[in-house]
């Protein structure tokens, strides 16, 4: 399976690419902003999920979401949003603009587990295979 | 309790519950580190080392603007955020890089600064985080302290503080 990490901090994008990878995830692709992601989504091989901060710069999460559900293309991605905006305005907001879950920071590696799971995007584990395939669309 | 009384702080003033917020960056370092991950702790706790803890070189914050205003601090010594940043990117600390130090503590202060937000009145909107490194406290013209959490990690400080602003407060230069 493949996933795709859109946050501008490093930190956090590593962090979400260590529980990805743990649980099985294939391919973990990342972008430090919404316009990023934007440019580097293949229709032809879209992630199965992407998680998606809020506060970030050139285009902030909820443009990034708002964008993608515009595009019928897109469309069989699963959006997760993973934030500090914790508020329920800011859920409802981001769940009304095409998020399917949304995950508050500081978070557990078994809360992303658990709402993965929700979503039926839990990785079977293939026994024998432990090697991970990367890439990295833009480091800010 | 841990936070420091704070004087002269007007009663109509309210800051975020100081209990809640060393609970959230407990929270944030055990998410950013890992379920065996220290918690900072209050620094009158922390074990005493000889020639620790002695510097605050780093200062990163983020402001809110809104029904609430204000400005939620983070000062740290270098060796810290060094600490921090090495163990998020696995780098040795000695290899750690300026940009690394900043996005860690950045991070931490935009998640400190996001949930305490949400502790706030609404609606409002929360700014990037901005990093100083080896530089001058940021100076917030009329805000009030409202909260001060002196905290260690690892034996060095960490000092978590909310401002309330009196008016809006304005945008400032992004770091990140």
């Amino acid at each position: 399976m493949k996933a795709l990490v859109v946050d501008d901090s490093r930190a956090m994008r590593m962090v979400l690419r260590r529980t990805l990878t743990t649980l099985g995830y294939g391919e973990v692709v990342e972008a430090g902003n919404g316009r990023e992601a934007l440019d580097a989504l293949d229709p032809a091989a879209l992630p199965d999920v992407a998680l998606v901060d809020w506060n970030m710069p050139v285009m902030d999460g909820l443009a990034f979401v708002g964008a993608v559900r515009a595009d019928a293309m897109f469309r069989p991605m699963t959006l997760m949003m993973v934030t500090t905006e914790s508020e329920q305005s800011q859920i409802v907001r981001a769940l009304a603009a095409g998020a399917h879950e949304y995950l508050i920071k500081p978070f557990s590696p078994e809360a992303l587990t658990d709402k993965l799971a929700l979503l039926g995007l839990l990785p079977m584990p293939t026994p024998g295979t432990d090697s991970v395939t990367s890439s990295t669309w833009s480091a800010s | 309790m841990t936070a420091t009384a704070l004087p002269d702080v007007p009663s109509e003033v309210v800051g975020p519950d100081p209990d809640t917020v060393e609970q959230i960056v407990g929270d944030i370092f055990v998410g950013l580190l890992g379920e065996g991950a220290a918690r900072p702790v209050p620094r009158a706790a922390a074990p005493a080392v000889p020639g620790a803890g002695s510097d605050a070189e780093i200062t990163a914050s983020v402001s809110v603007t809104g029904a609430w205003a204000g400005h939620v601090v983070i000062r740290c010594s270098t060796a810290l955020a060094r600490a921090l940043a090495g163990r998020l990117f696995l780098v040795p600390e000695d290899e750690v890089v300026e940009a690394e130090i900043c996005d860690a503590v950045g991070e931490l202060v935009n998640v400190v600064g996001g949930n305490v937000k949400a502790m706030m009145p609404g609606p409002s909107v929360l700014t990037l985080p901005r990093v100083t490194v080896h530089g001058a406290a940021e100076h917030l013209p009329g805000a009030v302290e409202t909260l001060r959490l002196e905290l260690s990690w690892c034996s060095e400080p960490l000092t978590i503080s909310s401002w309330s602003a009196p008016f809006p407060s304005s945008p400032h230069q992004e770091f990140r």
